[in-house]
């Protein structure tokens, strides 16, 4: 009998895929926690400045400002966080395990911050004028330093999702080799910094609703507005450390969204553009907001904040997840949950050399008893699940996905030989660097194949179910299709 | 699927990078943080209720007041619910990995229902909030405005539903396939609901009225030291505490009487002792309450919290023992791989206690002698000492954070 491996079922959404799901999911939560963290450092800068200047004013600020947070970061935040793990456990249930496992402790000390943070933001906006100002102040800065290690907690488990940076890790499978790994400080920097510019932009809303013509207004909002442009130049300076300490995988994806000038990758732009204009537009924004606070606009600022979401964090994260491909933790674990190396400190086995010689069918926990065997009649449902189970956590399979469709990355063609070659070749030998190695025996290519090209083809549809129509398409034979699809497969968003 | 390959099934989806500490300190963990998650879940849902039956009966004397009261109340009780929720739900998927993941992959529909719906409920009872906060203008409040807060309760009581199917799913390993796969073809849509079981769910709902019942006991306790709270007002809410809490008992009585007879009869429930200790615990909460003068003494108010504690303890350890019998015929070994870390161990433990502990110490604190001030509230020597220590407590914990940091990343490097 096959060796079992403990791959899950699979939950599949047509056209967005699994992915968009969390990365939308994901983006709402980056947005509200990342304020959270940033707001807390403005509130103690500000109070700090309220109880030495003798300014109560500033509180009024801090407490409209809490409120907002209250119903912005504290429902949303706090809903999309643990949202985020849902999302992830119905998209990666293994990828989540994998980090639960490793670190467990390090979520379990983060809940202790969490928790305190809740507290402490209720108490820090319910408490402002009814307690005696030093003591309030107390109570910031603790809520200061449970938000900042709420991120400091979490950065060092998104950052060995990137890679643990050395060997070391591998070999002896200890938390803090993993949690301190090469890409931490550097990306601990960049997110430090542009939450800065997240509570700043988010802030300038509430400065825009003080009455014009109150010098709080510009007291206030100079504050906010130097807080924010010191986040956007230090975010931008700690992206170049970031972009240090990135894998050669992601290096490789990078050189399509990166100019040369950014260190040693050449010029293509995909993501900088779009990325380089939001910056700059914030930064404008901000400087405007410290030359003439006076002439601030609710709507502009609530326009900002939809801005630094759609065209700032949106697009920010999904490179970052991209950057990862094809792994989804540690460099060991590839995004379809399938183990693609040895990690001897913790006894883990690399498991496409078992699929290679089994097949996925014969392994993974969850295939009916029927599908297990490829006939020529469940050819196409076999060739399905294993579009399902390999591919679509990072392709939509339908024809016009969003989600770098497989149809059009193979050209639309019905050759199943050609697809096959494919798999057989490039796929295979994992030679395509930021695609998984993904080595099927002959027949469960075959039947990937056949069932990919019967999609190109639109005889069946990415659901499996057969479309009744007119003879496929002639299939491309052409030497020109033949080498458009021997080509490297370019990644798109 | 017969028991063995269910077994083997079970073995294989536990995460091969096994247990980072021993498999009981996890289940100790999980037991103790779902009892403080319950009794915020309990305290949201059972003041949500009251706030709207309250804001119904507005013109009546006290009423109006209770319901803004509770209002706040849920609000707040809401938050800790959710992130009380992370640390047994990060407990569960370490040693029940196999079947929190599987049974949320087979629903995952749900599962993101669950999130978006979470965040609109919470939305809406906060708009209520908004409506409903301020006692001097309760009773001008349009009629119409209770269906806000109906709607928010609606949607927190299914999510509650969507919870209770994910956990229960889980107890199934055997029917798993079956529901994923159900004519030998994959359903991949996660819309199913496979399984759920009423009479279990509805205990846990209705002991949110036995919570809230306690709850206003020491509600109406902690408020007499205030000059500025009537006391007709405390006594409507000491009798309104009572009244609930009996409800509340007899409620969980019902339904816990129906979820026992309709457990399996292999687990011979009536004979296992944690069952009569439950069952003595809930008919104690109403005999306890049932005692209680109006004008109680504090000791005596805040114990109807505590024994309401005790209970949801035990609920939770009854909870767990459930599952551990559901499980046993598969064989889950929850310990099957371990490969502790103590440093981590004592990292965790030296942060809860350490770093939560001051923090809640000096906040609780702080609140609760706040609380009893009427005006500005400056603190005194303790309080200010807790917050000295609470600061200090913290700043230590970063500078300790980045000094380890330092070491493990030359370390890294090093390598």
């Amino acid at each position: 009998m096959s060796e079992l491996l403990g791959i899950y079922p699979t939950w599949y959404v047509p056209q967005i895929g699994t992915a968009w799901v969390m990365g939308i999911i994901g983006t709402i939560h980056v947005l509200a926690s990342n304020t959270s963290v940033g707001a807390a450092i403005l509130f103690a800068l500000l109070e700090s400045r309220s109880v030495r200047e003798n300014k109560p004013e500033i509180m009024q600020y801090i407490k409209k400002y809490g409120m907002f947070l209250l119903v912005f970061s504290y429902i949303w935040g706090s809903v999309t966080g643990p949202g985020i793990w849902y999302s992830v456990t119905v998209a990666s249930p293994r990828g989540i395990s994998a980090l639960i496992h490793n670190f467990v402790w390090v979520w379990a000390t983060e809940w202790v911050f969490f928790t305190v943070e809740v507290i402490g933001v209720y108490a820090l906006v319910y408490t402002i004028g009814k307690i005696d100002p030093k003591t309030h102040l107390k109570i910031t800065w603790t809520f200061v330093v449970s938000s900042v290690a709420t991120l400091v907690l979490i950065v060092g488990i998104l950052s060995f999702m990137m890679w643990p940076g050395s060997d070391r890790w591998y070999l002896t499978g200890s938390v803090f080799d993993a949690f301190y790994n090469l890409n931490f400080a550097a990306q601990l920097a960049d997110r430090g910094f542009l939450m800065l510019t997240s509570a700043a932009v988010v802030g300038s809303i509430i400065v825009a609703a003080i009455p014009k013509g109150d010098p709080l207004r510009k007291d206030v909002g100079q504050t906010v507005a130097k807080l924010g442009l010191t986040g956007l130049i230090g975010g931008a300076l700690a992206f170049m450390w970031y972009v240090a300490t990135l894998p050669p995988n992601a290096l490789v994806i990078l050189k399509d969204r990166l100019p040369h000038w950014f260190g040693y990758i050449d010029f293509r732009v995909t993501t900088f553009i779009p990325l380089a204009v939001t910056s700059l537009l914030i930064g404008a924004y901000l400087l405007w907001v410290y030359l003439k606070p006076q002439t601030l606009r609710v709507p502009l600022a609530v326009g900002m904040v939809a801005i630094l979401l759609i065209a700032g964090i949106w697009p920010e994260e999904r490179t970052r997840e991209s950057l990862r491909k094809p792994w989804v933790a540690g460099q060991y674990m590839y995004s379809n949950q399938i183990i693609g190396r040895d990690v001897p400190g913790l006894g883990i086995q690399d498991e496409v050399p078992i699929i290679a010689k089994d097949g996925l069918l014969k392994t993974a926990a969850f295939v009916p008893a029927d599908l297990r065997v490829i006939t020529p009649q469940n050819q196409l449902e076999a060739g399905r699940l294993l579009a399902v189970m390999a591919c679509a956590n990072c392709h939509s399979i339908n024809r016009d996905g969003p989600l770098r469709p497989l149809p059009q990355l193979l050209h639309g063609t019905t050759d199943v030989a050609m697809i096959q070659g494919f798999l057989a070749g490039p796929l295979a030998h994992g030679s395509v660097p930021y695609m998984p190695k993904i080595d099927l025996p002959g027949n469960e290519q075959s039947a990937l194949a056949t069932f990919l090209a019967a999609v190109n083809a639109g005889t069946v549809d990415a659901e499996g179910h057969l479309i009744a129509r007119a003879p496929a398409a002639t299939p491309q034979r052409t030497a020109v299709a033949q080498a458009a699809a021997a080509q490297t497969i370019k990644t798109k968003d | 699927m017969d028991h063995t390959s269910v077994s083997a099934m079970l073995h294989a989806l536990q995460d091969p990078a096994g247990l980072p500490a021993p498999a009981w300190l996890f289940q100790y963990l999980n037991v103790l943080t779902w009892a403080f998650h319950i009794a915020f879940v309990n305290l949201a849902l059972g003041t949500a209720l009251l706030a709207i039956i309250a804001f119904m009966r507005r013109h009546q004397p006290g009423w109006a007041q209770l319901s803004v009261a509770m209002t706040g109340v849920a609000k707040v009780a809401v938050s800790m619910a959710i992130v009380l929720g992370v640390a047994p739900l990060l407990f569960t998927q370490t040693i029940y990995d196999p079947s929190w993941y599987t049974s949320n992959v087979l629903s995952a529909f749900w599962v993101i229902f669950f999130i978006f719906s979470l965040g609109i409920g919470y939305t809406l009872w906060f708009v209520f909030y908004f409506k409903n906060h301020d006692v001097t203008h309760a009773t001008e409040a349009k009629d119409t405005t209770v269906w806000w807060a109906t709607a928010a309760l609606c949607i927190l009581v299914f999510d509650g539903f969507i919870m209770h199917v994910l956990s229960y799913q889980g107890l199934f390993p055997q029917k798993w396939m079956q529901w994923y796969a159900p004519q030998g073809i994959p359903v991949m849509n996660g819309m199913g609901i496979h399984a759920f079981e009423l009479p279990r769910f509805a205990f846990f709902m209705v002991m949110s009225l036995t919570m809230t019942g306690v709850f206003l006991l020491g509600y109406a306790r902690y408020f007499r030291a205030r000059t500025d709270v009537s006391a007709d007002y405390l006594d409507l809410a000491h009798r309104i505490g009572v009244k609930t809490t009996y409800w509340g008992v007899a409620l969980q009585l019902v339904s816990g009487a129906l979820w026992a007879y309709g457990l399996p009869s292999a687990m011979h429930v009536f004979a296992q002792p944690l069952f009569w200790l439950t069952a003595l615990l809930i008919v104690g909460v109403a005999l306890y309450a049932r005692q209680m003068p109006v004008r109680s003494s504090a000791p005596q108010a805040y114990a109807a919290m505590a024994f309401y504690a005790l209970l949801a303890l035990i609920v939770s350890v009854d909870r767990e023992a459930l599952r551990v019998a559901y499980l046993a015929p598969f064989h889950y070994d929850l310990a099957s791989k371990p490969h502790f870390e103590w440093g981590a161990v004592v990292w965790f433990f030296a942060t809860f206690v350490g770093v939560g502990g001051s923090l809640i110490a000096f906040y609780s604190t702080m609140l609760w002698k706040a609380g009893k001030v009427k005006g500005l509230y400056t603190a005194d020597r303790t309080v200010s000492r807790l917050g000295d220590t609470a600061v200090w407590v913290n700043f230590t914990w970063l500078a300790v954070f980045f000094a380890i940091g330092v070491w493990a990343y030359v370390r890294n490097i090093a390598a």
